[in-house]
């Protein structure tokens, strides 16, 4: 049991570290080109960036795992007789930076447009070739951007649960050499089938989430510490070197090849998913053997569920938001934004099981309740999607002058008003986008939802247990159903925070 | 050869064109202000200068040489930003030696320029602080000495004291022009203030929607303004429109709105009946108490007395109409003018300078847009 412990922890560091990197090296010019890039249609590559985030991540990590890992995917190019990927592992770390890399570009992108390009300027004028201004200058600005986009991207990866279950499903792997949350999730079902294991099942959850949160917590740490001291080669400058990596040739390169990655390392592979099911359609896949009563119920208790978390969310994240951004809590300020932090870095599995435990102390508690399954995957989805509404909205409100509030003070206006009609219509698009954030969150989560409540079928876990059953194809068709109607849903979000 | 040189420069962002068809030539040593309002083009000639941007037509030269397609850290050309644009996370010793640093030149050369220019702006004792630690000025004099340490001998500076405070701009104007003319250094200063412009540079440009107005010595923008939109930017003007009525030798007899009669210089290809604008500097407009009759006397009543410190600002509204204002030195305590008085103003025929009338109006002319 310990070796499966420590197995599945390694394989989670392992991949959640292997990830990050990926996605912060091919992430880093992307962000730059976004940015910095003159050129028609970076509106669209901006889109484009967003594109995977409305995709639930079960559903992505089907598709992209079709992909790579199937005959029918990439390797249909080199017919070969079986997919591109055959370890688990590489498969995992795709699946991972599909839909992780969004988070890593989006929070780099962000950062990077807060710093004034005239530093970068300054820095040509005095001699620096574009490559060197840019790692002397704009790079040691930047360790803030970095800092987030890691910690997004790390904590991103060590909490899927159901993108990694059917991964390793699809490539045949078996779910023991998963990663710590396809544990927990496998060990929560045999908890709730009881027998004389049930008990020690439990220990090892609850040890597996300890060790879990307490290396991720240690981890991160150490690398904010690390990207904060860390002072970057600025000592030397190789002025020829750098002046000839900056020419138009390299700087061609980097953008195909960022350009390139995006496509093909995440684009193709997240929506392959839809050539996977016309395909079958067209040779002839009947679905007729569709369990169309299932597939509602889930689709229904997920969107509830998600449309239950984003409200209650905002009720509860905005107070707290201007709390932070404004400082009113004195000297309990700055502990208190580094709390909200955690939800977004520990495992939601691991989250989700301590929540459980918490809520029902398994067996008693709140699941005397009827419909306590239903309670306890809100409370739990509650938990991990606060920090995305608290962190969106508080930074959002920190940029609006508070001479803005002062002056309508002084124009008459007590502090409701003040926020009903300044401070909500300021921040009013960040508002949505932590909004959207909560919403694509809750739809796509499976490892807390597993965690809390092993029986409960949301889409995600309908998801997974079609392709556990191998009924590819109906799964296949679960998930464009899901992805379509959160598209629809995130956009008229979107409009909604655009319009009036 | 000319240091600088612009040839028939056209820059255009989309279908706004910000310089059209510039030229002008910069000497060695010159000190240079740039005075334009808002929008006509300043900047856009300094990044034109340093590399930012390239123009769409025309030619920019440096010793004759032309560097069009030369990028900013090729052009040895030093660039002071208004807000200074200290790097945060350098300290002030990293902040001054970054052009030797990035050029890769030995380290005691490069700790020995640092030193130098610490020095020049005695600032030696602050080297280890960061930006954030340093006031206004400071930071102000750290990015002079930033620029200063690659050597370069074109200096470019964009509202360099535009972000400091009223006295303290107007003491640190004077150092700039000590230290960049102890070095040798082309200067090329651009700034709103007319004043600033007036009390260090050599050579004033003015600028307007794009366009070269006049370049020359700041005395003589003051006293012969070129058009009338440099007439009112440098030094304020009352501008009295006419007709003349009468041509003799190089004066002109001008009749206003009343039929009133004036004598001022004349202007080439003036022509009789033709309608002209005559500009007067308040400074040379006198003001006397009751009515006094002469040639270039009118009569009117003073309207509004506002107090400079060392001058008395009448504005007084004639029996044309015009509103004129006069500027009379404060120590004149003994006669001094209510509202409501009634004044006689006079000035000197050769202190008026005469325009055509511009096809769109005096006020259209006016315009800083």
């Amino acid at each position: 049991m310990i070796s499966t412990i420590s197995n599945g922890i390694m394989t989670s560091f392992k991949l959640a570290g292997a990830v990050t990197i990926i996605d912060f090296i091919a992430g880093l010019p992307m962000a730059w080109l976004l940015n910095r890039g003159h050129f028609k249609g970076r509106r669209y590559l901006d889109t484009l960036i967003d594109l995977p985030l409305v995709v639930p991540t079960s559903a992505l990590g089907f598709s992209v795992a079709l992909f790579w890992a199937t005959p029918g995917g990439f390797a249909f190019f080199f017919n070969s007789p079986t997919g591109a990927i055959t370890s688990s592992f590489i498969l995992l770390m795709l699946v991972h930076v599909a839909f992780s890399y969004p988070y890593m570009v989006r929070t780099l992108s962000a950062s990077l447009e807060e710093i004034d390009i005239t530093y970068e300027i300054a820095g040509r004028t005095l001699g620096a070739s574009p490559l060197t201004a840019i790692r002397t200058i704009t790079l040691p600005l930047f360790r803030g951007g970095i800092v987030s986009g890691t910690i997004l991207s790390f904590g991103r990866s060590i909490s899927e649960t159901g993108a990694t279950v059917l991964a390793l499903s699809i490539v045949g792997a078996s779910q023991a050499d998963g990663t710590a949350p396809v544990l927990i999730a496998g060990w929560r079902k045999l908890i709730n089938e009881g027998g004389s294991m049930a008990e020690k099942y439990i220990t090892a959850s609850a040890f597996t989430s300890v060790l879990l949160i307490i290396l991720a917590l240690v981890l991160l740490t150490l690398v904010m510490i690390i990207i904060k001291k860390f002072k970057l080669p600025i000592k030397k400058v190789w002025p020829a070197q750098e002046k000839m990596l900056s020419g138009r040739i390299f700087k061609y390169l980097r953008d195909a090849s960022s350009n390139i990655f995006l496509i093909l390392a995440v684009l193709i592979p997240a929506f392959f998913i839809f050539i996977f099911f016309f395909r079958g359609l067209a040779q002839g896949n009947s679905l007729a053997g569709i369990d169309l009563a299932g597939f509602l119920n889930s689709l229904f208790a997920s969107f509830l569920i998600a449309s239950i978390v984003t409200v209650v969310n905002m009720g509860l994240g905005i107070p707290m938001a201007i709390l932070i951004a404004r400082k009113k809590a004195g000297t309990v300020t700055q502990p208190l934004d580094v709390l909200i932090n955690i939800p977004m870095i520990i495992p939601s599995t691991a989250l989700g099981f301590s929540l459980g435990l918490f809520w029902s102390g398994i067996g008693g508690g709140l699941s005397s309740l009827a419909n306590a399954d239903f309670l306890l995957i809100v409370l739990a989805h509650i938990a991990f999607t606060y920090p995305f509404i608290v962190r969106t909205v508080s930074s959002a409100i920190s940029d609006i002058d508070i001479s803005f509030e002062e002056a309508a003070r002084t124009l008459g206006a007590n502090p409701l008003q003040v926020f009903r009609k300044i401070i909500f219509p300021l921040a009013k698009p960040s508002i949505m986008a932590g909004a959207i954030m909560m919403f694509a969150r809750s739809l796509g989560e499976t490892g807390a939802t597993l965690a809390v409540a092993s029986t409960a079928v949301t889409t995600p876990v309908y998801i997974v247990k079609l392709v556990n059953e191998n009924a590819l194809f109906e799964a296949a068709l679960a998930c464009i159903i899901l992805i379509g109607i959160s598209y629809i849903i995130l956009m008229g979000l979107r409009r909604l925070s655009s319009g009036k | 050869m000319h240091e600088i040189s612009l040839h028939n420069v056209k820059k255009r962002y989309g279908t706004i064109t910000a310089l059209d068809d510039v030229s002008f030539d910069i000497e060695k040593g010159e000190y240079v202000t740039i005075l334009g309002p808002t929008g006509s083009g300043k900047t856009t000639i300094l990044k034109l200068l340093a590399g930012l941007i390239e123009p769409n037509e025309g030619e920019v030269r440096f010793k004759g040489r032309r560097v069009n397609e030369l990028c900013p850290e090729e052009r040895d050309v030093g660039l002071v930003f208004q807000n200074f644009m200290l790097f945060p996370h350098l300290n002030v010793w990293e902040n001054v030696t970054f052009g030797p640093h990035m050029r890769g030149w030995a380290r005691e050369k490069t700790d020995k320029l640092g030193r130098q220019m610490l020095d020049l702006v005695h600032l030696f004792n602050r080297a280890l602080s960061y930006p954030n630690e340093l006031s206004g000025g400071m930071q102000q004099r750290i990015a002079l000495a930033r620029t200063l340490t690659p050597g370069s001998k074109i200096m470019l500076m964009d509202e360099p004291l535009g972000a400091l405070d009223a006295r303290l701009r107007v003491e640190l104007r004077y150092e700039l022009v000590r230290l960049m003319k102890g070095l040798g250094i082309t200067t090329i200063h651009v700034t709103h203030d007319q004043e600033e412009a007036m009390t260090i540079s050599d050579k004033i440009m003015v600028l307007r929607r794009g366009k070269i107005e006049q370049i020359g010595a700041p005395m003589e923008l003051f006293l012969r303004p070129r058009s009338i939109f440099v007439a009112n930017f440098v030094g304020e003007s009352n501008f009295i429109e006419g007709i003349i009525s009468e041509i003799k030798d190089s004066f002109l007899k001008v009749e206003l709105k009343d039929g009133l009669t004036v004598v001022v210089p004349s202007v080439d290809g003036a022509a009789l009946g033709e309608r002209i604008v005559i500009a007067l500097k308040p400074e040379n407009v006198s003001i006397q108490k009751g009515v006094t009759k002469g040639i270039n006397h009118i009569q009117g009543v003073i309207e509004r007395r506002s107090f400079l410190g060392t001058f008395v600002k009448y504005s007084v509204r004639l029996e044309t109409g015009d509103l004129i204002n006069s500027k009379v030195l404060t120590l004149q305590k003994d006669k001094t003018l209510e509202m409501g008085d009634k004044s006689t103003v006079s000035f000197r025929s050769n202190e008026a300078v005469v325009y055509h009338h511009p096809k769109d109006g005096v006020r259209r002319e006016l315009e800083v847009e």
